[in-house]
């Protein structure tokens, strides 16, 4: 009798579950890199972006009536113990900068690939007069592209701390937005984020 | 013995019910709505969080022609607190702009003041929902 009770209850201690839930939760399962950080970054370089006046406008050659700068989405650095798709930040941030419909943007490194790809495949194969062809790209006006590091401190568990084992993670964002034309630096912003984790001897607290 | 019996067909339920049924995704949500002409409203989902935290001094322009707004949330209580904030934009008609709105967590320490400044993510950007709860992190 005692004994199924006990099973009955690691059962319910046991048991899973799956359910939807909302991606813009914060999320704290581990201390490495995560969802949250991925947006919290991304966020707050958007909102520099759009703010920034000196981004409002930038005339160069051959650009007709529309002056919106044209943006070159370049990459950004990985200097952190961590393996992360820095891809996954440019693109958020490219994202929510198309739709904020201030930039515009020519193709990536991944999008040119796949231009080459396609036009290799046209010839020979495609109507004459609907053949696409290179040389006809816009310009881009800027180059976007910066660096994440990470500063990560441990403290093992010791009577002084009681028992509990203490990590500490720093990020710096740091994203550049330079000139093509001159190599001036018209905008840079740097973001921070700081994570602690302290773990005793029943788990984290 | 006779406990036992009862305990056993109860545990067995209490098994079932937690399989069957999901964990609270957390507290109510207070939401403070406004636009650039300063209209606002108030939402409280969260009598609790509301005594704890309240939004000062918000300060709202349109500079090249996008609605920025600013404002500070004090914390009421003596201690640090953790608190996570949201916002989600509406045009002029008051439908919702599609910008992935996330939750931000901070820190905001006792008696002290975390001040917030957004842009709106596109010209059409009219008015604004700042939310706010207590921390309910996927952990």
């Amino acid at each position: 009798m005692n004994r199924l009770a006990l099973l009955s209850l690691t059962l319910a201690a046991s048991c899973s579950s799956i359910r939807y839930d909302d991606p813009g939760r914060v999320e704290t399962l581990t201390i490495d890199y995560g969802s949250t950080d991925l947006q919290s970054l991304a966020g707050q370089m958007v909102e520099s972006l759009i703010a920034a006046p000196q981004l409002n406008y930038l005339d160069n050659s051959g650009k007709g009536d529309d002056k919106r700068v044209i943006v070159y989405t370049g990459s950004v650095e990985n200097r952190t113990s961590e393996h992360i798709d820095t891809e996954g930040i440019t693109d958020k941030i490219q994202t929510a900068l198309l739709k904020s419909g201030k930039f515009r943007f020519v193709a990536d490194k991944a999008g040119q690939a796949q231009i080459e790809e396609e036009i290799r495949f046209q010839t020979g194969r495609v109507r004459e007069d609907m053949l696409r062809q290179m040389g006809k790209q816009l310009g881009a006006d800027v180059i976007l592209y910066g660096t994440l590091r990470s500063i990560e401190k441990k403290k093992g568990s010791s009577l002084e701390s009681g028992g509990t084992r203490k990590v500490d993670v720093y990020y710096q964002f740091v994203l550049k937005c330079v000139n093509i034309d001159t190599a001036e630096i018209l905008w840079q912003e740097e973001e921070e984020l700081r994570k602690t984790e302290r773990t005793g001897i029943f788990g984290r607290t | 013995m006779k406990l036992h019996r009862l305990l056993t067909p109860l545990s067995c339920i209490l098994a079932m019910v937690a399989c069957g049924t999901t964990p609270p995704l957390g507290t109510g949500t207070n939401t403070y709505t406004g636009d650039s002409t300063g209209q606002r409203q108030e939402f409280v989902g969260d009598r609790d969080l509301a005594a704890k935290f309240v939004l000062l001094d918000i300060k709202r322009e349109v500079r090249d022609g996008r609605l920025r707004v600013q404002f500070d949330l004090k914390n009421t209580t003596s201690g640090d607190l953790p608190i996570e904030w949201a916002v989600k934009w509406t045009d002029a008609s008051g439908f919702t702009i599609d910008t992935n709105p996330h939750w931000t967590p901070v820190i905001v320490t006792g008696g002290g003041l975390h001040s917030i400044q957004i842009v709106g993510p596109t010209p059409q950007a009219a008015g604004f929902q700042l939310q706010f709860r207590k921390p309910t992190p996927i952990r």
